[in-house]
């Protein structure tokens, strides 16, 4: 492997430090609720390890009632996780000209959280897969791990919410937006990005909002770009 | 284990691994120097700021405030741990205070 390769891997691991503490604290709030849904530590454990996306792990503990409705699990999943597909179109560049055996399994640790650093990385033209792996495993043994220790721990971890950490999550993303910052031409697409996203929140149900703020902010932005030229 | 969990848990970890994989797979079909190509390089801060805002407002007012200090604080340190912290500590003594 080279020099380059690993120590991306290794920066990627330590910038995502903070995530990964709070990966774990995310994850052990998971494995409480899991086993108040009556999953087995087993079941946890393997759907964290699995699956690893909290949001379709928390709306599948909704849904956690014998016998199964698995194709509600299914589509409930397919809907909240239909973002990577747009946010693994904006890492093309990174995995261009890498052999399939190892780009398709360093997708397997794609989270929000590495993606949003990884993006980060990209603006400053560090980027890189290496990079996205070495925060993306990071991120998937704090969530594991937590999950397990949530599980066996169970109630000791209720403090967390009073804590603010319920609100880490919301942070570390607002710390990451502010690096995309493009001066004024940013302000329009930001703004309708925001208004749509909030309008879709608080009056259609489900997981659309981050898309369609997403796709109408963007729409602006290219709107913007063309008037320019 | 039994086997209707076995089923539900591979099922949405295949769902899960195949919207990761494919977006990498259809962005390759997407032409250079095309529209779709700049809506693509505009999605992360939109995307970014489509998950903060509503959540920020879901926190009322301290929600807001503590998600502004944090980006002012990254924006002056340009340090993400120092961001989060200061965010998340904000928010911790607005909710001790009141």
């Amino acid at each position: 492997m080279k020099n380059t390769t690993y120590s991306s891997m290794i920066l990627g691991a330590w910038q995502s430090l903070p995530i990964f503490i709070l990966g774990i604290i995310d994850a052990t709030v998971f494995g409480f609720l899991a086993r108040r849904a009556s999953l087995s530590f087993s079941e946890s454990v393997l759907m964290s390890g699995f699956v690893a996306s909290g949001t379709a792990q928390f709306l599948a503990l909704n849904a956690w009632v014998k016998p199964l409705p698995i194709a509600i699990l299914l589509t409930g999943t397919l809907l909240v996780n239909l973002r990577y597909l747009v946010l693994g179109a904006t890492l093309r560049p990174l995995f261009a000209g890498m052999p399939k055996r190892l780009s398709l399994p360093a997708l397997f640790f794609f989270y929000d959280e590495n993606w949003a650093l990884t993006s980060r990385e990209m603006r400053k033209g560090t980027g890189s897969a290496a990079f996205f792996f070495g925060s993306g495993a990071a991120i998937y043994l704090s969530w594991v791990a937590g999950t397990a220790a949530g599980y066996i721990l169970g109630d000791q971890f209720r403090w967390i919410g009073n804590w603010g950490l319920d609100f880490a999550f919301v942070v570390i993303f607002a710390a990451i937006l502010a690096d995309h910052w493009n001066g004024r031409q940013s302000v329009e697409p930001w703004a309708v990005a925001a208004i749509v996203a909030c309008a879709f929140r608080h009056w259609i149900t489900g997981e659309w909002y981050v898309l369609a703020g997403a796709l109408a902010g963007s729409i602006t932005a290219i709107r913007g770009a063309f008037k320019q030229k | 284990m039994n086997i209707d969990s076995t089923a539900a848990i591979a099922g949405m970890a295949l769902v899960t691994y195949l919207l990761r994989a494919g977006g990498v797979w259809l962005a390759k079909r997407v032409p250079p120097n095309s529209r779709t190509e700049l809506l693509l390089q505009n999605l992360p801060a939109c995307v970014l700021i489509s998950i903060v805002a509503p959540a920020a407002l879901q926190h009322g007012v301290s929600g807001v405030a503590a998600t502004l200090t944090t980006i002012l604080v990254m924006a002056r340190t340009r340090s993400l741990l120092l961001a989060t912290l200061s965010g998340i500590l904000f928010i911790f003594l607005l909710r001790a205070w009141t």
